[in-house]
């Protein structure tokens, strides 16, 4: 399928402030792509523009290989939307919302009942079908509003925070929702200022600060691009100042091995450049030593860690 | 997907449920009994008690048919408007207004089932009543036609009404403070009061009351032809279905008025379901408008002008009413065909981006020049009509355009010169000055020169700035009525205010200007 949400200069304007400027950006079929930053960052901003509600200063955006501006109608029927704040109809039954938004998505009137009763199951809120919305918690309007979203059966997901007011349990719920959608091939794009939710499911991310992509890709991409290693931690069984000078020594001298560091609890840090096989010779190089290694752990950056060293980086 | 299929229409669907559900539909039901009950027994008591005087001989039913008529307008004017305007602001403030704008469903659908759905509790009501109606008819041997005509031309105005409440509703933003909504209100208020006090037609087929009209004429065959309210001896109740002369049919005269300008404000609705930011009416609708309602008023007038049979009666008067139309219409185009700030910035960046040198004249964030020229070129074209029909010489028809131009050029620049510069975020200072210019300073001058005879000629200075004064002076040249000599020396006094006018216009031109190249050069 290609290239399923496609920006090319895309800006956005408030008085006074410059929200968005000039992203360029594609997300293929598939792929779950995470954009990231800080508060005010302009992730709301972006993805308002993309679903079509807030009228870029200018820019191109295509999705699933329509212009947004040219045929509407064909953009918009291929995309969900979630927004950051839950916007609901407070005296319509919850049965009722989920209708009128699956009719707003010209779904013929026979089959929308079956299709409500489906994903408010899939988001356990059946015993809810009569309630009305405004008996219902921040989090279960949140949860309607997947349901509301994927109804349709969009094959592009925009999502603002969708993770913001839920409980861990209902966030388990959503990730695994996700991931089935992703699963079946739908794309999606997913905003969030906390990466934890999104580090284990997305496959490229791009981080966004004061407007701008900073970086984007997938994450093996990114990793390259900011020459990000891999970590290794050394535990002893019984760390004997004696013990630990020669494991430090011994990776200090390794040309793999950078930034060495000894913590309180006589750990030993490093980052590692090398590949799996350098990781190996080392490990039976020390195990030879008798130095009564206990724990050897080699791992990459995850996204979060990413995240943190370009703030690290736009800070100093 | 068809417009009408309105049980697929999300909109509909969503206020129809709201609005009926079966606590709500068995209340309105049991009270529109009670309602009716009370109608008849009172019409029917009336008859059999006497209790009528001796020259009413109208039956009960005839008197029930029209007291459910009346029932019907409150229900479908009063309530369906309150109801279009609830449901319509509750998009903006629940936000779900956004959900729509990234729906597929076409715009047409949405305006049509938000104006609908909202109001349908209304509309199933006026059927019932309706039905009351012609049930009666049909056993006391009414005309059953002239009942459903009824029905058409009253729910033909509450669907007008229903468009523009429904277009306030939508376009009251819940986070911005509300006195841009209130200005408009006052503003239709008095616009309305200037109208509905005089004798045009158009003005009259705005309203509801030819339906009432013709329901009278019917039931009550001896008010045939005298008009609602009556109208008495001369023929105004003919000239009220009369358009340059020529006399319409009640129903096709009533959709030439209504028709467009509920279309207008449909249209209104469907610029806020595609972008909340933009004005409530493009810079084309504007002058469109502004067109259609000068054709209607000059159709109007010709005809008061040429066939009132009543002598006493002086339709120049109105001639006013236009010239506070034109002034209308230039205030209210100017606040909404001038861009904003950022609106501008944002046009010079696109057009920028896109290689041109600037966007189409039309265009939301386009400056309001050329709209403003388009505009004066509209109102001086109106204007020789009326020179033309009061045989004004020459040199009175310059003045008398150059005083209302002048007022129009100023505000129009002035608009974009406070929106493009550094206080454009500051709005109070705009309403100030234009207070002080407008009405401070002249009221302040007709302190100072309260009680005198001629005023001294210098004083006119105090007056020119405000367009009340523009209008009343570009109204007595074009009458020729220079008898009115207010000042000591008049040739001066109309120099002096010449001078003033268009030195404030070409300053707003200029400063305008300035502020449009300096963004320009920002980038
Ligand atoms: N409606 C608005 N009017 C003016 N400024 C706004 C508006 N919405 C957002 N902003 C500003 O735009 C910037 C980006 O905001 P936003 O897109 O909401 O960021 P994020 O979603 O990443 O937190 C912020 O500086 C914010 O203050
Ligand atoms: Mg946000």
């Amino acid at each position: 399928m290609g290239t399923m949400i496609s920006l090319k200069s895309l800006r956005v304007d408030y008085e006074d402030v410059n929200a968005v400027k000039d992203i360029d950006l594609e997300i293929s079929a598939g792929q779950i792509y995470g954009l990231v930053g800080p508060n005010g960052a302009g992730k709301t901003s972006a993805i308002k523009a993309i679903a079509g509600i807030l009228e870029p200063t200018y820019g191109e955006i295509k999705i699933a290989g329509h212009d947004l501006e040219l045929e509407p109608r064909e953009a918009l029927r291929k995309l969900g939307y979630m927004p950051d704040f839950p916007p609901v109809y407070e005296n319509l039954k919850v049965w009722e919302y989920l209708d009128v938004f699956a009719a707003a998505y010209l779904i013929p009137g026979a089959q929308r009942a079956g299709k409500v009763k489906h994903w408010l199951k899939k988001v356990s809120l059946s015993e809810k079908h009569d309630a009305l919305i405004k008996d219902l918690s921040r989090g279960m309007r949140q949860r309607l509003i997947l349901a509301k979203t994927l109804l349709p059966d969009p094959q592009v997901l925009i999502l603002d925070e969708p993770a913001s007011g839920l409980d861990p349990l209902a966030r388990k719920q959503m990730r695994d929702i996700l991931k089935e959608a992703a699963a079946e091939g739908k794309t999606i794009l997913i905003s969030s200022h906390i990466l934890t939710e999104l580090s284990e499911f997305c496959n490229a991310v791009g981080i966004m600060e004061k407007g701008e992509l900073r970086v984007s890709g997938s994450i093996e991409e990114i990793r390259v691009r900011l020459g990000s290693h891999k970590r290794l931690t050394v535990r002893l069984a019984s760390p004997t100042p004696a013990n630990v000078d020669k494991v430090y020594h011994f990776l200090g001298n390794s040309k793999h091995c950078a930034s060495m560091a000894k913590t309180e609890k006589q750990e030993i840090n490093c980052l590692f450049t090398g590949s799996k096989e350098d990781a190996a010779w080392i490990l039976t190089q020390l195990t030879l030593q008798e130095t009564s290694i206990y724990d050897f752990t080699c791992v990459e950056d995850d996204v979060e860690d990413i995240f943190l060293k370009i703030g690290a980086k736009e800070v100093s | 997907m068809n417009l009408f299929d309105l049980k697929n229409n999300p909109n509909f669907l969503q206020c129809w449920r709201e609005r009926n559900r079966p606590a709500t539909v068995g209340s309105a039901v049991t009270l529109l009994i009670i309602i009716e009950a009370m109608i008849f027994t009172n019409a029917y008591f009336d008859d059999r008690l006497g209790l009528k005087s001796a020259q009413d001989v109208t039956p009960w039913f005839v008197d029930s048919i029209s007291a459910l008529a009346i029932l019907q307008g409150i229900v479908l004017l009063f309530f369906g408007s309150v109801s279009a305007y609830r449901l319509s602001s509750r998009e903006r403030t629940n936000r779900t207004i956004d959900f729509h704008r990234s729906s597929p469903t076409p715009r047409t659908h949405q305006i049509l089932g938000l104006v609908l759905g909202s109001t349908s509790l209304e509309w199933w009501i006026s059927l019932l009543i309706l039905t009351v109606q012609l049930i009666l008819a049909l056993l006391n041997n009414l005309p059953v036609i002239a009942i459903l005509q009824f029905y058409i031309q009253l729910a033909l105005c509450a669907a007008l009404y229903h468009a523009l409440f429904a277009l306030m509703g939508i376009s009251r933003d819940p986070l911005k403070n509300k006195a841009g909504a209130l200005i408009l209100f006052v503003g239709i208020y008095f616009l309305a009061h200037i109208l509905v006090a005089n004798k045009l037609s158009f003005v009259y087929q705005c309203t509801w009351l030819p339906a009432y009209e013709q329901l009278d004429s019917v039931l009550k065959p001896e008010n045939a032809g005298r008009g609602w309210p009556h109208y008495g001896q001369n023929n105004q109740a003919e000239l009220n279905y009369t358009l340059f002369g020529a006399v319409l049919p009640a129903l096709p005269f009533q959709m030439l008025v209504q028709i467009p300008f509920m279309a207008l404000f449909l249209a209104g609705i469907g610029r806020r379901f595609t972008n909340v930011e933009q004005p409530v009416l493009s810079k084309s609708q504007l002058l469109t408008s502004a067109f259609y309602t000068f054709t209607l008023f000059t159709g109007s007038y010709v005809s008061l002008h040429f066939f009132s049979d009543d002598k006493h009666f002086r339709p120049e008067g109105y001639i006013v009413s236009l010239l506070i139309l034109m002034m209308f219409f230039a205030i209210i185009g100017a606040l909404l065909a001038t861009p904003s700030h950022i609106g501008y910035q944002r046009g010079l960046r696109r057009a920028r981006k896109l290689g041109l040198g600037h966007l189409n004249w039309a265009h939301n964030s386009s400056s309001n020049a050329v709209w403003g020229g388009l505009f004066c070129l509209l109102c001086a074209t109106v204007l020789a009509i009326y020179f033309h029909l009061f045989s004004t010489s020459p040199g009175n028809a310059v003045l008398a355009s150059l005083i209302l131009l002048g007022h129009i050029v100023f505000f129009v620049s002035f608009v974009e010169y406070f929106n493009l510069s550094a206080m454009h975020s500051k709005k109070p200072i705009l309403f100030t000055v234009i207070v002080i210019l407008w009405f401070l300073i002249p009221l302040f001058g007709t302190i100072i020169s309260a009680g005198a005879g001629k005023m001294p000629t210098a004083l006119v200075a105090l007056f020119a700035p405000s367009p009340i004064f523009g209008v009343i002076e570009t109204f007595l040249y074009l009458m020729e009525q220079k008898s009115r000599e207010k000042f000591q020396n008049q040739h001066v006094a109309v120099s002096i205010t010449l001078i003033i006018i268009w030195s404030m216009a070409v300053s707003a031109v200029l400063l305008a200007t300035y502020e449009r190249r300096r963004l320009k050069s920002l980038g």
